[in-house]
């Protein structure tokens, strides 16, 4: 069931709400589960095993490291300091052996299903050019819906609970509503247990804000998706699936709108997910901040796609520069290179490792590896460019707070961002390095491909408004609240002519292609 | 106890130039990126020899020099 | 309480008022003419007089490009129509037949049973009846796209929707590409209709008997959509509701001698101008045996079918030669 779909956004959801709001309190939790558990049945069908038995992993592990936590704190009292000593550090590698072992259930799942058909094609592909016999069969499996989400989320709902930030929960229920909830578990965000487990198991009063908050965000991700991206989609599949075809300015107009249509439709569809959630006054977790104001390619991904960046920045990240053998190796590098590499070295090792992790989350395969390599370059350059900077131009500090150069820097950024979207976009590695050769090569041909002149000016219009709607984020606008506070006829009319904006110029019907959406598949 | 002072010091080897008041906002006024914090973690464990756990990260103990400080001398304790 | 009845209150007056202005709007996009209501030219039935089609057919792009109604009234004098157009449903045609009631009341209504089990390739079946059926209830949703028609001069145009088509809602193709599948009409199943289509094929049937039609099921000759377990599919529909069901498929009688090698002008999805005479022929002698069709030829109220059935017989004696060419080339070529 797609969130752009009539089923979902006339039947399903306000059905659901109903139900919701009617039955008594206590009640209501069930509704959701219930719900969830339709939604991936619809679906995924079968596959709705896979999240059972996640869920049910999950809540076990959770409850043995609840129960060691427990016992700790009871038999504390009786002991002596020596004895307390002992039984904390075998309660702690009881609790490292249950969330080491649950982890690698769920991860090994993931890793198998997602990373074991490329792993395998990879050493297939080796083996071939080997002399002798050997060979390895290539498997292809159909992942379930939400395989990463549900299990990073899982992953750190047990982490989360190891580290003592929050309390596991008692019922095999409550883990499955939080994993299953159906706004996120299709495209994310990547929620946190103790952001979303309260109003989810004990949820508010429906609400007039939350509902027509709700409602209102819905209407501008589906903007967002059927307007603007939909539209870009044409002409972006035309140039990338056709590379050979397109150069020079084809190629930049088309990575462009790429950029636009991903842009449109992720926050898009966070915004149709966010909105369903606050329907019922569920608070689901941002995953866009305006990430075109970026001045740095790093603050790019602190602002694009949030909370994956969040969730490998605690989860693999610093615990990883926080690990034994990162230890070790910034030690070796203090005593080689002296005290500044000694802490930027393991550093910028272990931004190494989650870029190639942000890369090959996106999908298993070379041009993956060389999404997140690509932007651990540029980023690594700006490290270690930086004290050279500030070295020879102590003046740049004070240049920076400059309204001109920061435009520059954004600027800069977003065009950086662009060489990475061409590389995400474009159909393997080979067709990127095609692409960009290709730039150099004048395109002689009409720049409106699949797209006539009056959808080119829909696109810009919608350019401009995402624009405008970051711009007043940025400055700290709550929109939703000032046009609630309008006055009823101004308020109305806003809200008409954004439907209207959307039934007219959305990109649906006959002379369009229906687009799924990008971020579905991962 | 150590002091804001000795703070400052290392902040000013990891990010030159660095030089805010003890109650300076940090973390969210983006003076100190996610690289540059554990920059200056990797730092604080090698000249207090202090133990760093993933749970000490938080942003409400790295958001000033005086609530750094108060980790330091937290960690150091234990 | 007052507060949740001011909300809900609140909530149901913006949703009319909103329906307001969608329909306002859908109205204002419809095209300028009727002549671009369909792909085909099947809003052409607007531009007729009123209560002066005998005989309404309704279908898809297999009808619009089989069934030519002209050879009927030359031939017989009764008057007919094809109304069809590419992707037809039964919820499209449903609805569409609701209003050509208001300007018609025609004694014959010939169903072309392709719409029954028609849907896009990338939709499930009830995708397709939500997004047929919220088209026609909101013409907005049908229109949209007619924006980029506007101009400054077109912006303040009134809709004139008194085009007529001499051809009577008939495309003729005159391109030869034959089918050489052969036998297509074996599968032994039988494919159910799906749900909600068979609630509307219902109302359609009520529909005519309300406005006293006959209703008549066939289906159009299509080598590439067409198979025996569709067939059985409607034949079991067609006994179930006691309705008369020609499937010209199976040649009936062995009179109508349809050739896939000449007939077809893409290799066995729809008919040429060549098919669709032979089928007009074999329907029309079926009708008149069987319905007391009248006799309009000479009748000063159809003064305009005289001057159509003229451009007709031009059209004709252009295409059909035309036609013949390919087919010469084409057997030629094979």
């Amino acid at each position: 069931m797609s969130y752009t779909s009539f089923g979902y956004l006339f039947l399903f959801l306000p059905l659901v709400w109903l139900l919701w709001a009617v039955l008594p309190r206590r009640a209501r939790p069930a509704v959701l589960l219930a719900a969830s558990l339709f939604f991936y049945w619809m679906s995924a069908g079968r596959y709705i095993l896979w999240i059972l038995a996640a869920a049910g992993v999950t809540w076990l592990v959770g409850l043995i490291l609840g129960r060691v936590d427990d016992l700790l704190t009871t038999a504390r009292a009786e002991l002596s300091p020596p004895g307390r000593k002992a039984m904390k550090k075998q309660a702690g590698a009881v609790k490292r052996l249950a969330v080491g072992g649950g982890a690698a259930i769920l991860l090994g799942v993931f890793l198998w299903l997602k990373y074991w058909p490329f792993a395998a094609r990879s050493i297939a592909a080796v083996l071939d050019r080997l002399p002798g016999a050997l060979s390895l069969a290539v498997p292809s499996y159909v992942l379930p819906l939400g395989l990463s989400f549900v299990t990073l989320m899982a992953v750190g709902y047990l982490v989360d609970v190891y580290r003592g930030t929050c309390r596991p929960a008692q019922h095999y229920w409550q883990v499955l509503s939080f994993l299953c909830f159906w706004p996120h578990v299709v495209e994310g965000p990547f929620d946190r247990w103790n952001a979303v487990s309260g109003p989810l198991l004990d949820p508010p009063r429906p609400a007039y804000t939350n509902l027509t908050f709700g409602v209102q965000r819905i209407v501008w991700g589906l903007a967002k998706k059927m307007v603007i991206a939909d539209r870009a989609n044409m002409y972006v599949k035309a140039v990338f699936d056709d590379y050979t075809q397109y150069s020079g300015m084809a190629v930049v107009v088309g990575t462009l709108l790429y950029t636009l249509q991903l842009y449109a439709e992720f926050s898009g569809c966070m915004d149709i997910v966010l909105g369903s959630a606050q329907c019922f006054g569920i608070p689901l977790a941002e995953n866009f901040r305006q990430p075109f104001f970026s001045r740095t390619v790093g603050e790019f991904w602190r602002r694009w796609h949030m909370t994956l960046g969040a969730w490998l920045r605690e989860y693999l990240f610093q615990p990883l520069i926080l690990s034994a053998p990162w230890k070790t190796l910034g030690k070796f590098c203090r005593s080689h290179f002296g005290a500044a590499m000694g802490r930027s070295l393991p550093v910028w090792a272990a931004l190494g490792v989650t870029w190639v992790a942000i890369g090959w989350w996106h999908g298993a395969g070379w041009l993956y590896l060389v999404y997140g390599l690509y932007y651990f370059f540029w980023q690594l350059l700006g490290e270690i460019f930086e004290p050279v900077w500030t070295g020879r131009f102590p003046r740049i500090t004070a240049l920076r707070q400059r309204w001109w150069y920061r435009l520059f820097q954004r600027l800069r950024t977003f065009a950086l961002v662009l060489g990475g979207m061409l590389i995400f976009r474009a159909n393997g590695t080979r067709a990127v390095i095609a692409m960009v050769k290709s730039l150099a090569v004048p395109y002689t041909g009409s720049l409106l491909i699949q797209l006539d002149a009056r959808d080119m000016v829909v696109l810009a219009v919608g350019a401009a408004a995402l624009l405008a709607v970051d711009l007043l984020h940025e400055r700290g606008v709550p929109i939703r609240q000032r046009l609630a506070a309008a006055p009823l006829p101004l308020r109305w009319a806003v809200y008409i002519a954004g439907v209207l904006a959307i039934l007219i110029f959305g990109a649906y019907g006959d002379n369009y292609d229906p687009a799924g959406f990008i971020y579905a598949q991962f | 106890m150590h002091t804001n002072e000795e703070i400052l010091k290392i902040l000013a080897e990891v990010k030159p130039g660095l030089a805010p008041a003890p109650d300076t906002e940090l973390i969210k006024s983006g003076l100190l990126d996610s690289v540059e914090v554990m920059q200056l973690v990797m730092a604080l464990g090698e000249e207090f020899d202090i133990e760093i756990t993933p749970t000490d990260l938080r942003e409400e103990n790295f958001h000033t020099v005086a609530a750094i400080c108060a980790l330091v001398n937290r960690l150091e304790e234990e | 309480m007052n507060a949740l009845r001011n909300a809900v209150l609140r909530i149901v007056a913006f949703c009319l008022v909103l329906l307001a202005c969608l329909l306002l709007v859908g109205n204002y996009l419809m095209p300028h003419s009727n002549r671009y209501l369909e792909g085909y030219t099947a809003g052409g039935i607007l531009g007729e007089d009123f209560d002066t089609i005998d005989v309404l057919v309704l279908g898809d792009s297999n009808a619009a490009q089989g069934i030519a109604p002209m050879d009927w009234y030359q031939q017989y004098g009764f008057t007919g129509y094809t109304y069809g157009a590419a992707w037809f449903s039964v919820f499209n045609v449903y609805y569409r037949l609701k209003d050509i009631y208001s300007e018609q009341s025609p004694e014959v209504v010939v169903l072309c049973t392709d719409i029954v089990y028609s849907k896009r390739g990338t939709e499930t079946y009830f995708g397709s009846a939500v997004n047929n059926i919220s088209g026609e209830l909101l013409p907005l949703l049908r229109y949209h796209d007619n924006w980029k028609e506007l101009t400054a001069g077109n912006l303040f145009q009134p809709h004139d929707y008194n085009w007529r088509d001499p051809n009577k809602g008939f495309m003729p193709l005159t391109g030869v590409a034959a089918y050489g599948g052969g036998s297509y009409m074996y599968d032994q199943g039988r494919q159910a209709i799906p749900l909600l289509t068979e609630w509307y094929l219902d109302r359609i049937v009520r529909l005519c008997a309300d406005h006293g039609s006959q209703l008549l099921l066939i289906t159009v000759p299509a080598a590439t959509s067409w198979n025996h377990s569709r067939h059985n599919g409607i034949q079991a529909y067609a006994d179930a509701r006691g309705l008369t069901y020609i499937d010209y498929n199976l040649d009936p009688e062995g009179t109508f001698g349809l050739d896939w090698s000449t007939d077809t002008p893409d290799t066995g999805s729809h008919l040429n101008v060549l098919g669709a005479r032979k089928l007009t022929a074999a329907l029309g002698e079926y009708l008149t045996a069987r319905y007391d069709l009248p006799d309009h030829r000479g009748d000063p109220a159809y003064a305009h079918w005289e001057e159509d059935a003229a451009t007709w017989a031009d059209t004709m004696a252009k295409a059909i030669p035309n036609a013949e060419q390919a087919a010469e080339a084409a057997q030629g070529a094979g």
